[in-house]
C-alpha cells in the first residue's frame, strides 16, 4: 500500500467574492522511499499540495491517507500529533528556533514526542553527524551558514524518524554550490536510510536528481514521470 | 526543554525585557515601602492609643462605652484591679479617670479633658512623662499636668495653682485646688491645648463614689494587633454586675475602622498600580509574540500542539514575572531597612493629625516590614503578568501553522 493515497483532491480559497481554486482533482500515490518533486510555476498548486499532505492545510473536498489514515477525519489537534510523530518537515526559510542551538534544536521534535533526554540527546546528534555537522552542536542559528543552518533543520526532520520528509523549496535560499551539498546529502538519506522525501521546487539541481517529477499547472497534474536512474529500474 | 526556551526567549530581547522587569519592580518596591510605612504607622497608632487611653483588654460601666457619661463608674475599682492582676500576671494594670470639667487660674479659665491616673503605673504605659517640656510627671497627690499650650493661655508656670471644677454624681459643682508641676507637648494640638493630668486620688475625691474609675485597662507585655480573647478577664470579674469587659478594638472602634478604611484604600490604589503594570507587561508579551508569529507557525507546523505553545507564552510571562518580583524584593530592602531604622521625622506635620485619637505618639514614624505579606504580594505580582499573558496566549493559540509561516 502506497504512504501517501489522494484522491480527486480540490481546494478552493475564498478572496472576497473570488473562489480560487488552488487544487482541481488531484490523484496521487507515493511509495515509501521516494525521492520525488512536486514542480510548477508559482500558484500552480504545489505548496498547497504539500501542506495538505503535511496536514497543515485542510482539503474542500477528496481524500488524503497518509501513513494510513486519513486526515479529512482527524481533528487540528490529532493531525498535530500526527505531523509530530510522523512526519517531518524542512521548510525554505530553514526556520530554526534561534534561541536554541544546533543540538537543541535536532531534538525539538523529540521533547515534543516525549523521548527521554538521554536518548533524544543521543539520537539529536546522531542525526547532526548524519547531516554532516558533528562538532557544531553547540553553536546557534546565528553562528551557522546558510548551507549549516538548513542541514541542522534536515536533522531536526530526521531524528524522529518520521514516514516521509516533506521539503517546500528546501534549496532556495541557497547557492549552487551549497544547494548540490545538500542535495546529495539528502540523495544519500534517501539511499542509505531509506528516507522518503516529497519535494516542492523549482530548482533544476534538484528536479535533475529525483526520481519523480509530478508537474502541476492551474491545480491540476500535467505531467507525473519517473525520471533519471528510476526509469531505468522501472 | 520547553522552560530553558521560555527563559531564553524572555532575555530574547534584551532591553525590553530589562525594562519590564523594572517596571514590575519598582512598582512592587513602591507598593512593599507604603505598606511597611502603613503598618509602621498603624503599629504605632495602636499601639500609642492602646496604651494612653484604653488597654487590651478593658473593663469600664456597663453603659459607659456608648454613653461616656461620667456618672457610670466602676466602684470599689481597687477590688478590680486586684481581679485583673491576678488574671494576667505579666500584664500592667491601670485604673483611670476621665472628667470634663474648668481649669482656672487668676488670670483665665479653659474647658479641659482630664485624666485621673495611677502616676507610677500609667507612667510605664505613657509617653507624656518622656515629653514633658518641664517640670516632672505628677510628684504628688496635688500635682497637675497640663499641655503647654494650655499654660499658655492660662498663663501659668510651674509651681503655680490651678483650680480644677468638675461635676460628676450631684447637683453640686466640686472644686480642687492643684499646682501645675509639668507641661508637656506632643506635637498634637488638641492635646496640648485641652489636655490635663491628675493623679487618680485627686481625680476621685472630685466624685461622691466609693473607689470609683471609668476604666480599668490591661495592657499585655507583647503588643498584639490581633483578636484578643477576652474570657481570662470574664472570669476573672464573674459574679460582679455593671460591668463590661471589651477587647481594645471594641474599646476603640474607630480606630480599627479607620484601619480597615486605610487598609480598603491601598487596596484601590495597588489594584490600580497592578493594572498599569499588567496593561505594561501585556504590551510587551503581545509584541514579542507577534513578531514571532512566523515562528509559532514553524512550531506548530513541526507537531506542537497550540495549548502547548500557550503554555510557553504563559511560562515566558511567569518567568518575567517571577524575575520582577525578585527585582522589587530587592529594591525594597534598603528603603524599608533605612524607613525601620532611621524613620521619617513628622514633628510639626503632627500637629493637627488625629488619625489615631487625640493621643501622645512618637513624631518619629518607622516602618515596619511584614514579610509574609511581602512574599504574598510578590506572588500576587508575578500572577498579575500571567494573567497579562492570557490574551496574547489566546492569540497564539489560534494561528493556523500555514497562515503563521506566511506572516510577515
Amino acid at each position: 500500500m502506497a504512504l501517501v493515497t489522494i484522491r480527486d483532491l480540490k481546494r478552493e480559497y475564498h478572496q472576497g467574492d473570488f473562489v480560487v481554486q488552488a487544487l482541481r482533482g488531484v490523484d496521487l500515490d507515493l511509495e515509501a522511499g521516494s525521492f520525488a518533486a512536486l514542480m510548477g510555476p508559482s500558484g500552480s498548486g504545489k505548496s498547497t499540495l504539500l501542506n495538505i499532505i503535511g496536514g497543515l492545510d485542510e482539503p474542500t473536498s477528496g481524500s488524503v491517507v497518509v501513513d494510513g489514515r486519513d486526515l479529512a477525519t482527524m481533528t487540528p489537534s490529532e493531525r498535530a500529533d500526527m505531523r509530530r510523530m510522523r512526519l517531518g518537515f524542512v521548510f525554505q526559510a530553514y526556520n530554526l528556533i534561534p534561541v536554541l542551538t544546533a543540538v537543541e534544536n535536532a531534538e525539538f521534535v523529540l521533547v515534543l514526542q516525549g523521548v527521554p533526554p538521554a536518548e533524544r540527546r543521543a539520537r539529536a546528534r546522531e542525526a547532526l553527524a548524519e547531516v554532516g555537522l558533528a562538532g557544531l552542536e553547540d553553536r546557534r542559528p546565528n553562528q551557522l551558514s546558510g548551507g549549516q543552518q538548513q542541514r541542522v533543520a534536515i536533522a531536526r526532520a530526521i531524528a524522529p524518524r518520521p514516514a516521509i520528509v516533506l521539503a517546500d523549496e528546501p534549496t532556495a535560499n541557497l547557492d549552487s554550490t551549497t544547494s548540490h551539498e545538500l542535495i546529495d546529502l539528502m540523495r544519500s538519506l534517501n539511499r542509505d536510510a531509506g528516507v522518503t522525501f516529497l519535494f516542492a521546487t523549482h530548482d533544476q539541481n534538484l528536479l535533475d536528481r529525483v526520481d519523480r517529477v509530478v508537474r502541476l499547472v492551474d491545480g491540476h497534474i500535467e505531467e507525473d514521470r519517473l525520471v533519471g536512474d528510476a526509469v531505468a529500474e522501472h | 526543554m520547553i522552560l530553558t526556551l521560555a527563559i531564553r526567549n524572555v532575555w530574547r530581547n534584551g532591553r525590553r525585557t530589562a525594562l519590564t522587569v523594572a517596571g514590575i519592580g519598582i512598582a512592587l518596591a513602591l507598593m512593599f515601602t507604603s505598606m511597611a510605612m502603613q503598618n509602621g504607622a498603624w503599629n504605632m497608632m495602636i499601639t500609642a492609643a492602646i496604651q494612653a487611653t484604653a488597654g487590651h483588654v478593658v473593663v469600664q460601666a456597663d453603659g459607659w462605652q456608648e454613653e461616656r457619661d461620667p456618672n457610670l463608674v466602676l466602684q470599689r475599682s481597687t477590688e478590680v484591679q486586684q481581679a485583673l492582676l491576678e488574671a494576667y500576671p505579666d500584664a500592667v494594670v491601670v485604673r483611670r479617670v476621665f472628667l470634663g470639667g474648668l481649669l482656672s487660674s487668676p488670670t483665665g479659665s479653659q474647658a479641659v479633658a482630664v485624666q485621673g491616673v495611677e502616676p507610677v503605673r500609667e507612667a510605664e504605659l505613657t509617653l507624656l512623662d518622656d515629653q514633658l517640656v518641664d517640670g516632672t510627671w505628677l510628684p504628688d497627690d496635688r500635682a497637675i499636668v497640663v499641655g503647654q499650650r494650655l499654660a499658655e493661655i492660662l498663663a501659668v508656670e510651674l509651681g503655680d495653682k490651678v483650680v480644677l471644677m468638675a461635676q460628676v454624681g450631684t447637683e453640686e459643682l466640686e472644686s480642687r485646688l492643684f499646682r501645675v508641676r509639668g507641661t508637656f507637648r506632643t506635637g498634637n494640638d488638641t492635646l496640648d491645648a485641652f489636655a490635663a493630668f491628675v493623679p487618680l486620688a485627686a481625680a476621685q475625691e472630685l466624685m461622691p463614689f466609693d473607689d470609683p474609675a471609668h476604666q480599668v485597662a490591661v495592657v499585655l507585655p507583647s503588643i498584639g494587633r490581633g483578636k484578643l480573647d477576652t474570657s481570662r478577664a470574664a472570669q476573672a470579674l464573674a459574679g460582679r454586675d455593671g460591668l463590661e469587659v471589651l477587647s481594645w478594638s471594641e474599646a476603640l472602634p474607630m480606630l480599627e475602622e479607620q484601619q480597615r478604611v486605610d487598609t480598603q484604600m491601598n487596596v484601590y490604589i495597588f489594584v490600580l498600580m497592578g493594572l498599569i503594570v499588567a496593561i505594561g507587561v501585556t504590551n510587551t508579551v503581545l509584541m514579542s509574540v507577534m513578531e514571532r508569529i512566523r515562528e509559532f507557525g514553524v512550531l506548530l507546523s513541526i507537531g506542537m500542539r497550540p495549548r502547548m505553545l500557550a503554555g510557553m507564552i504563559v511560562l515566558e510571562t511567569l518567568v518575567l514575572g517571577s524575575v520582577g518580583a525578585v527585582v522589587g524584593l530587592l529594591l525594597s530592602i534598603w528603603p524599608i531597612g533605612y524607613l525601620t531604622t532611621h524613620g521619617i521625622d513628622y514633628g510639626d506635620l503632627m500637629a493637627n493629625n488625629s488619625a489615631g485619637g487625640n493621643v501622645p505618639i512618637d513624631s518619629v514614624l518607622r516602618a515596619h516590614a511584614d514579610v509574609p505579606q511581602m512574599l504574598q504580594l510578590a506572588v500576587v505580582g508575578a500572577l498579575v503578568a500571567v494573567l497579562a499573558a492570557l490574551y496574547p496566549a489566546r492569540k497564539a493559540t489560534r494561528l493556523t501553522p500555514v497562515e503563521a509561516m506566511h506572516h510577515h
